[in-house]
């Protein structure tokens, strides 16, 4: 016995060096629950502060580019409510007719509720790379709510904290997005490479379909955390070996991750009830 | 070691730790190139530290700067990593006169070939271990590999900027 606390003394630094390797390999692979606890991430109090601080220094370097997408993004939702007018009221008022049905404003129901936030801090070149805002629950947000911005999808919530998130950039390797090819309807899911910030892959679509360069990739609609129709990327390279069933599609992501200001997180009101709906099959 | 020169370490720590978060954070060189400076902390604590002591300052330096990146975990098993090997590393390169007189493993103390010498090989395989560890897998072993190689030589070459920025020149030997 003696000799065995010898041992260990002798080694001391060699078991304290296992003992502490073994910790940090608990934390990384994730099967603890300290992995998502927002104290040991950037949504942690003290350290968003100091991001935030860091970012009311850096942001007037991004105001052009900022008023740039948001002029862009004011101009395409300014065609897009055009587009309904029209298609409500047609300019020749003599086909205007009372309609029989009568419709209250408070009949309709707001599936998706954006909430505004800004970015401040932002990775984008490390191998899993995540995103810290300015809101958290005390705003409303909870963890796994998706992430957009004007030029596209970005991500999801990891963790909150009370004024602050982390969000997994869709620059991550766990992050698997569902989408579709808008052009022709077919679903297939997006993931990124891990090394090149503006390109990402296209998973599992068949031989059999027609993609062709240039096509334009979506979200599908079908998990609860993302609006159909949110845009991801532009078909770039398309290669298929001969025994192979899916093809290997290269896309350019529409979103520029080097440049996130201002995001908005969404919160799906029905999903609770999508969840359990589809839950109580298994 | 003393009160005193706990205070000035922590002080030392938290400049490195801001200069991680507000400068080499964003300051990443043709996308492989990272610089992990904090490292400097790790490489240049005073010598008479015990090995135990070295692996737990090490360990929490790296979880600190992991709640930054929002990795829990990967800075600090690359920081143990190094606090294990230093002891070891310090003693197979022993310089002619030894280590009396010498408190902290400073540049201008030990000169520039011996500093190369300790700093770069623990410089290397803090950013491999690091790497590989954050990559998670094999897929983009080239890509690893080239990062590693990068960022070693740029940290390197940001500590030795600092050593001939921040310490006269006083030689012990």
């Amino acid at each position: 016995m003696r000799q065995l606390f010898e041992l260990i003394y002798r080694y001391r630094a060699f078991f304290t060096f296992i003992l502490f390797e073994v910790i940090c390999f608990w934390l990384i692979t994730g099967t603890s629950k300290v992995h998502n606890a927002a104290f040991f991430n950037s949504s942690n109090n003290l350290v968003a502060s100091i991001y935030t601080m860091k970012n009311g220094v850096f942001q007037y370097f991004n105001l052009v580019n900022v008023n740039e997408d948001l002029s862009h993004e004011n101009a395409f939702l300014r065609e897009l409510i055009e587009k309904e007018q029209t298609n409500i009221l047609p300019s020749d008022t003599s086909k205007w007719r009372l309609d029989t049905l009568y419709l209250n404003p408070t009949d309709t129901v707001q599936q998706y509720e954006y909430i505004p936030a800004r970015v401040i801090n932002n990775s984008f070149r490390l191998s899993d790379n995540y995103i810290t805002i300015d809101k958290g629950s005390l705003h409303g947000i909870k963890a796994d709510m998706g992430v957009i911005s004007s030029g596209g999808i970005v991500g999801q919530v990891k963790v909150v904290s009370n004024k602050y998130s982390t969000i997994y950039s869709l620059l991550h390797s766990e992050m698997f997005v569902s989408s579709m090819i808008d052009r022709l309807g077919v679903f297939c899911t997006t993931k990124w490479q891990g090394n090149n910030p503006i390109k990402a892959n296209l998973l599992y679509v068949p031989r059999h379909v027609n993609v062709q360069q240039g096509d334009s990739i979506v979200t599908s609609g079908y998990n609860a955390i993302f609006p159909a129709g949110i845009p991801i990327g532009v078909v770039e390279a398309i290669d298929i070996s001969p025994n192979e069933t899916f093809y290997e599609i290269e896309i350019i992501l529409s979103n520029d991750f080097s440049r996130l200001s201002y995001v908005y997180l969404i919160n799906n009101k029905f999903r609770l009830e999508k969840d359990s709906l589809e839950s109580s099959y298994e | 070691m003393n009160k005193r020169n706990i205070i000035y370490q922590l002080l030392v720590f938290i400049v490195y730790l801001f200069l991680q978060v507000f400068l080499f954070e964003n300051m990443v060189l043709f996308r492989t190139a990272f610089c992990f400076i904090y490292i400097g902390f790790i490489i240049l604590l005073p010598l008479q530290l015990s090995p135990i002591i070295l692996i737990v300052v090490a360990f929490l330096s790296g979880l600190v700067v992991d709640m930054f990146y929002s990795t829990p975990g990967i800075n600090a098993s690359a920081g143990v990593f190094i606090g294990f090997l230093r002891p070891y590393w310090l003693s197979m390169i022993t310089p002619r006169g030894g280590y009396e007189d010498v408190n902290i493993p400073r540049l201008k103390t030990l000169g520039f070939s011996w500093f190369t010498k300790y700093a770069l090989p623990l410089i290397l395989v803090h950013h491999f271990f690091l790497f590989i560890v954050e990559a998670g897998d094999l897929i983009n072993f080239w890509f690893v590999i080239n990062k590693t190689i990068f960022s070693t030589v740029y940290t390197y070459s940001i500590l030795v900027i600092g050593q001939y920025m921040f310490y006269a020149r006083v030689r012990y030997i």
